[in-house]
């Protein structure tokens, strides 16, 4: 079994909000002691929680689909 | 630069990845920002220059490019460069390009260290489906306990009936959750076999064809690229089983497992 290169919003929002090397706090300061511009995530991107609670597989945006139809031609 | 000044502009990142030069990597950033690296040492922070704010939007379809941008960009570093470290959406260091340079400097062996460790290796998902109305069939068919009340509530009368109903749902119920715990642990502990770690978790996102089904075990796995085909293999075996289903995503960046630690 292949994996597949899926890219459901609320998964990759999932990856991309919460984690990564500086995880989610509500007001970053710093990571490894550099000055970091402070900011809630998910305030900062209203209308994502929305998203996150229905759980919407979205449809895929024309200029999205070509980005990812480069990227898997490389 | 007089470090008593306040800085006037920002570095958006990306990642960190191994890599020594300046590279430009063109205009693939979020809102078209030219994308570049910021070497030190054999490593570098891929960023682009921005204003000293986060990015933030009530316009669902705006925010929905920027983090297909910002996880497009990590793809093309990873392809480029191998794996990376792949930082949350909106990380911004305040300052210039020294800063990050300085940065990267101080924490060199911390980067380095990290991204040695996964070298070779990319984050997927695995979520195992099950068919829950078959794993209720099968109980109904297989428990005794369960098939002994049957019996019971076809003889009943219609009061006492209902209750017995209501009492082997419930069971038929437990009999399920049991069952798939089991599952559970059981394939848990094979796919353990081909990972280097694995993350139980919740998923929000579940594509259509699953939607009907029950989770039996969603993991985020970092796999070493030489046990990606033995893991395919394993998870094929299963979902040829019979009620169950499969699936299988990525490579992400190792968003799951990528730490600082102190």
């Amino acid at each position: 079994m292949r994996p597949t290169r899926e890219y459901g919003l609320v998964e990759l929002l999932d990856k991309i909000l919460d984690k990564g090397v500086v995880l989610n706090a509500d007001v970053i300061i710093s990571v490894a002691g550099i000055p970091l511009v402070g900011v809630s995530l998910r305030a900062a991107l209203a209308g994502i929680e929305t998203m996150l609670e229905y759980g919407i597989m979205e449809a895929w945006d024309e200029s999205i689909r070509e980005h990812c139809s480069k990227e898997l031609a490389k | 630069m007089n470090e008593a000044q306040e800085p006037t502009e920002g570095r958006y990142l990306y990642c960190i990845t191994s890599c020594g030069g300046e590279l430009s990597l063109g205009d693939m950033g979020i809102d078209k920002a030219q994308v570049y690296t910021i070497p030190h040492e054999d490593i570098a922070a891929v960023v682009h220059v921005c204003p000293l704010k986060p990015y933030e939007s009530k316009d669902q379809e705006r925010v929905k490019r920027w983090v297909f941008t910002h996880n497009y960009v990590i793809d093309q570093a990873t392809k480029r460069f191998g794996t990376v470290l792949p930082f949350s959406f909106d990380s911004i260091v305040k300052g210039d390009d020294d800063v990050v340079r300085g940065w990267l400097s101080e924490n060199y062996s911390r980067f380095k260290g990290e991204l040695e460790k996964l070298r070779g290796k990319a984050e997927y998902t695995v979520q195992i489906f099950c068919d829950a109305s078959l794993l209720a069939r099968r109980v109904e068919k297989d428990n005794q306990e369960i098939g002994k009340l049957a019996g019971e509530i076809k003889v009943a009368p219609k009061g006492k009936a209902h209750l017995l109903e209501r009492k082997l749902e419930k069971m038929v119920r437990e009999a399920v959750a049991a069952g798939v715990r089991a599952l559970s642990e059981k394939f848990h502990e094979q796919i353990e076999k081909h990972v280097e770690e694995a993350r139980e978790e919740q998923s929000r996102f579940v594509p259509d064809r699953f939607k009907d089904k029950r989770l039996v075990l969603g993991l985020s796995c970092l796999v070493a690229e030489r046990e990606v085909e033995k893991l395919g293999e394993l998870l094929r075996q299963i979902n040829e089983q019979d009620g169950l289903s499969v699936r299988f995503a990525g490579p992400w960046a190792p968003f799951s497992f990528a730490r600082l630690t102190k």
